[in-house]
């Protein structure tokens, strides 16, 4: 009985020892290896993506905002019967069938269908229940405001990175910060965050919040889009920004694009053209001699010249004027917009000078605006300049600006003489809405005095009184101002002016009750047709945008006592 | 019978025995409990992402109801209103 025992005691023993062997086989010496396979089949990496930040309107409304899709995809190598799932996806997405069966033909494991579907698309496809067939989660951007905000908000590729316009330049801040963090995998693929979740495991992109008013921005394109509809124009832009600080609050240009349409394919007139377009001024560049004149006490601004009675012939080279006009004031060689007054009197003023004040008002460099594409400014150098040079770039030929060089000009010259850094992102804020930067007025520099703004402004008042080139701009309850500009356009096969193709342009203020000057706008028609002059086509646009403005912003009316009766 | 040897070893050993199976225990029920946290988790993160997406999409609807031309077609097209031109604004003065 013992032996027996003992014989039982000895085998469990030997059972207990190869099992305690084995057990620090596994436990020790194969530890390392055994953990690394383990890895390896539980482990994996998520890729955790960002929300792309969302973009607001000074109000908080959104312009342009993410969600997520489903995009549908196949694995040709598992589906059945390829030439019945083309046909039966291709009714569904409404995608060529033919190209459907090629690409269930591939010999891959991975193609895409149709990417970004829609809700009912999706459930189209499921109930199709077809093997191979699988949906994958996508961020797509939508734009409430479709089309009148396109130009300046610009769009995103397929892939949700920044393609064109406020999109690309702070793409960086918008897209976010993809993380990848180490998951475990049960044997259902089912994902357990075996290390928890951290704060930062997910950073969403920041959002914007722009200068830009949604219904001012939502006025002006659609003032634009009937304009260069009914004047028969190639293109046009609208500019309105607040004159003291240098915000832009609406940012037109046509043509435009629906943006939630997505690819290059469906994009034309994509530029923006107040940004990116050069263009010959015209007559809109005198008021900044005149105003940098005074400043320099090189006249003054009862000083008269002899208008030659509309023609003048000018270092060989003669010039005319639209009226006959002979001694002019200061004030009506703006009001009347005379080529020759201007030419006359700046002719004292040498080549240097004259290229200094347009280096002072910023016509020789970018901007600086917060949006891709900026040229600078397309002057030549004054050692080149001739007498006709200096009488031509007078009256604003012979050298290129853009939309916001002019804007940016043109507040300089009315808000006491500061030229302001335009911009259009006001404030960046982070996913839990803390500001990550905030965008305050920057002044560049100090280039007129406030009486010289004062005086400038009160010329510009006159343009838009009877008998001034803007009459058709006047308003009888505000107090508008401003210039017209109606320049002959180059042709850049033969490099001569080209008959017929005229900008026309306007570029002025509205003034409330108090007497400030509210909102500064330029809108310029690229070769209108049949009539061009900036009273007929410009102005009315001017008119009708600043009257609209006018009541969204609730602005006094410039009405006297005496009127009181009347306007009741 | 019991020696006094095997009296002495034994209960020393049941306890040791007993200590290392809490522990086993204790050691196997942390581990699951890991793994529950981390389904739990799972879920309230898809639950999160879900919820997530839907506030964004009712953002976006509200935004695209409220978008410039859908308010201007309702106004034109349902209401008649038309913007006003400025001789149809009457402005109002404080003390009337």
């Amino acid at each position: 009985m013992a032996r027996r025992i003992k014989a039982v005691q000895i085998i469990l023993i030997a059972m207990l020892a190869t099992i305690s062997l084995r057990a620090f086989d596994l436990q020790v010496i194969k530890s390392n290896q055994i953990i690394t396979k383990a890895h390896k089949k539980f482990d994996h990496a998520v890729e955790l993506s960002p929300y792309r930040g969302t973009i607001f309107d000074r109000s908080g409304q959104p312009l342009a905002i993410s969600l997520v899709v489903k995009s549908v995809a196949a694995n040709p190598r598992i589906i059945e019967d390829p030439a019945k799932a083309a046909w039966q996806i291709s009714k569904a997405l409404r995608i060529d069938r033919k190209y459907l069966e090629t690409r269930f033909r591939e010999n891959r494991y991975f193609v895409w269908i149709k990417r970004q579907v829609t809700p009912n698309e999706v459930e189209a496809i499921k109930a199709l229940k077809i093997k191979g067939i699988g949906f994958y989660d996508e961020a797509k951007r939508f734009y409430p405001e479709s089309e009148s905000l396109a130009n300046l908000i610009g769009f995103v590729g397929i892939d949700g990175k920044g393609l064109e316009g406020l999109e690309l330049s702070y793409d960086m801040a918008l897209k976010g910060m993809e993380r990848k963090i180490d998951v475990h995998k049960d044997g259902m693929g089912r994902i357990i965050y075996a290390r928890g979740l951290q704060p930062d495991d997910v950073k969403d992109g920041n959002t914007l919040r722009l200068t830009i008013d949604k219904r001012i921005q939502y006025i002006a394109f659609q003032e634009l889009k009937k304009a260069v509809a009914n004047n028969k124009a190639a293109s046009g832009f609208v500019i309105i920004t607040n004159p003291s600080t240098g915000e832009i609050l609406a940012l037109a240009s046509n043509p435009s694009f629906d943006p939630n349409r997505g690819s290059y394919n469906h994009l034309s007139g994509h530029t923006n053209m107040a940004i990116t377009h050069s263009f010959e001024p015209g007559s809109v560049i005198k008021p900044f001699w005149v105003s940098w004149g005074l400043e320099k006490r090189k006249f003054n601004i009862t000083s008269s010249i002899f208008c030659e009675n509309g023609s003048f012939t000018f270092h060989r080279v003669t010039i005319h004027d639209h009226e006959k006009y002979g001694w002019l004031p200061v004030n009506d060689i703006i009001k009347f917009s005379s080529n020759i007054g201007i030419a006359k009197l700046m002719d004292p003023i040498s080549a240097g000078e004259m290229y200094s004040c347009l280096a002072a008002f910023g016509f020789l460099d970018a901007t600086g605006i917060d949006f891709p594409g900026e040229p600078q400014g397309m002057t030549r150098d004054a050692s080149a300049w001739t007498g006709v040079d200096k009488a031509t770039i007078s009256f604003g030929q012979g050298f290129a600006v853009t939309g916001i060089q002019l804007i940016t000009a043109f507040n300089a010259m009315v808000n006491g003489g500061m030229v302001m850094r335009p911009y259009i992102v006001e404030r960046i804020t982070d996913a839990k809405n803390i500001p990550v930067q905030d965008v305050r007025p920057t002044i560049l520099r100090k280039v007129l005095s406030k009486e010289a703004c004062d005086q400038i402004v009160g010329v510009m008042k006159s343009v838009t009184l009877k008998g001034g080139t803007a009459e058709s701009a006047g308003m009888t309850t505000f107090q508008v101002f401003g210039k017209t500009g109606t320049a002959q356009k180059i042709d850049p096969l033969t490099g001569a002016y080209a008959q017929g193709d005229y900008v026309s342009s306007f570029i002025g203020g509205i003034i409330d009750a108090t007497g400030k000057i509210r909102l500064t706008m330029i809108v310029c028609i690229n070769e209108p047709r049949p009539f061009y002059y900036a009273s007929i086509v410009a102005c009315p646009l001017f008119k009708e945008i600043v009257s609209q403005c006018a009541n969204i912003m609730e602005l006094s009316p410039n009405i006297t006592l005496a009127t009181r009766g009347s306007s009741g | 019978m019991r020696t006094p040897y095997t009296s002495r070893i034994l209960p020393g050993g049941i306890v040791i025995l007993l200590v290392l199976m809490v522990w086993a225990m204790f050691h196997v029920w942390t581990r699951h409990m890991v793994t529950e946290l981390g389904y739990s988790l799972s879920e309230s993160q898809a639950i999160t992402e879900q919820l997530l997406s839907e506030n964004k999409a009712l953002k976006l609807e509200i935004s695209t109801l409220k978008s410039s031309k859908r308010l201007e077609f309702i106004a034109g097209s349902q209401l008649g209103l038309t913007p006003p031109k400025p001789e149809q604004v009457v402005y109002l003065w404080l003390d009337e």
